[in-house]
């Protein structure tokens, strides 16, 4: 299931991800993904986005919401865009999947 | 018995027989060479290590010699033998102090995975280490030198190396490697400074190693708390400038030059991770070499571990 423009309506941490989270004092978060061996620095963007995927999954338009509120953003089409971006990049990087009800 | 408490001719026979058996931090080497030429610089730059008794653990058996009768007879190159199995082309015989120097390094640069190893020099002071990652050429090992020639005890110049779990830093003191000017740059700094030969014609140019002083030996067992990692850059006339840098930033800096961070997995970030952690984080441009070591100095004062 889509959101009708294609994007998969739900997200959640694949199986393997077993991400590894280190925050410091800065805008900076840093993630370790054991299964590519790579460790990620992210953005508050990013780190906001990536830290509320579950295991059980999360709708992607709550996500969005949590993610935009969090951060004291207005929810405009850009940075909603922003987000889904953020979601993308962690699919290809094999840290989420789409949520069952939404493949 | 220190290297240094060998007859010159006792020491040859060692090299060119048995072996000589010295431990480097957690690590023992049997060195040997049938070249008679690599006897002196070694003895020189190895004077105060404690020879082992040859009758336990080696973690690393090294050996530089000709590979065969055809490469003995001909006498242009060598060969580098570790644990029993030739490793590296051939190279020209001239180049052996510092290939020899290189490749013991080399097997703390990709064996020992039981520990982090990273790429840095490791300096104590106060029982208070500084760490100084850097990519070649920017000034590491001139200033590792330098610091070691003003008081501060050498843990390595070239890895930093920590046991998963426990925070203290692990000496692995070796011969500081020095190239082109930095050789002058550090005669001129301290005339007193002991130093095997130069030798040019490497793909670093010329190079020099650096004694290892009693210090950095009789401490060696002695692992002190990391306190600072500063990634030196040596700038010709420019101010000293000293930048803080957040602390993911020096990770994925430290990380992307490291020898075995992605072999050791998740271990291997945790480690990191603390090790960033307990440390104050800075970049360092600097031409004064002096100036630097002073407010280094009085930086790791301060630092409380």
């Amino acid at each position: 299931m889509t959101d009708g423009g294609g994007f998969p309506c739900a997200w959640r941490l694949s199986p393997d991800a077993n991400l590894q989270w280190r925050h410091w004092d800065d805008d900076e978060t840093l993630i370790y993904h054991p299964p590519s061996g790579d460790t990620h620095c992210l953005n508050p963007l990013a780190s906001a986005t990536l830290s509320r995927i579950t295991p059980a999954g999360v709708a992607t338009g709550d996500l969005i919401t949590a993610v935009l509120k969090e951060l004291d953003l207005e929810a405009t089409d850009q940075w909603q865009d922003e987000v889904r971006l953020c979601l993308e990049l962690f699919y290809d990087l094999g840290m989420i999947e789409p949520a069952d009800a939404c493949q | 018995m220190r290297v240094s408490e060998l007859q010159p001719e006792q020491w040859v026979d060692l090299l060119g027989g048995p072996g000589a058996c010295l431990r480097m931090g957690p690590f023992v080497y049997r060195m040997r060479t049938t070249l008679p030429e690599l006897a002196r610089p070694l003895q020189t730059l190895y004077h105060y290590y404690h020879l082992q008794p040859d009758d336990g653990f080696i973690d690393f058996e090294v050996a530089i010699q000709p590979r065969n009768r055809w490469e003995k007879l001909r006498g242009r190159h060598v060969s580098f033998i570790i644990d029993g199995r030739p490793v590296f082309t051939p190279f020209a015989r001239q180049l052996a102090i510092p290939m020899f120097e290189w490749a013991v390094n080399w097997c703390v640069f990709t064996r020992p995975h039981q520990y982090l190893v990273l790429h840095s020099a490791v300096l104590e002071h106060d029982n208070k280490a500084i760490i100084l990652p850097g990519r070649p050429g920017a000034g590491k090992s001139t200033l590792c030198a330098g610091l070691s020639l003003r008081n501060w005890r050498l843990l390595s110049d070239e890895v930093c190396v920590i046991r998963p779990g426990d925070p203290a830093l692990i000496p692995v003191p070796r011969p500081v490697g020095l190239k082109e000017k930095s050789i002058e740059v550090i005669k001129a700094f301290e005339p007193s400074v002991t130093m095997g030969p130069a030798t040019p014609g490497t793909r670093k140019g010329t190079v020099a190693h650096i004694q290892v002083d009693q210090q950095a030996i009789d401490k060696a067992d002695q692992k002190p708390m990391p306190a600072m990692i500063v990634f030196p850059t040596y700038k010709a006339d420019s101010p000293l400038t000293l930048t803080p840098l957040s602390k993911a930033q020096t990770f994925l800096r430290i990380a992307g030059d490291a020898f075995n961070f992605s072999i050791l997995g998740d271990a291997g970030f945790e480690t990191l991770s603390q090790l960033v952690e307990r440390c104050d984080c800075y970049t360092l441009t600097y031409s004064d070499m002096q100036g630097a070591i002073d407010h280094l100095t009085a930086l790791i004062k301060e630092k409380q571990v």
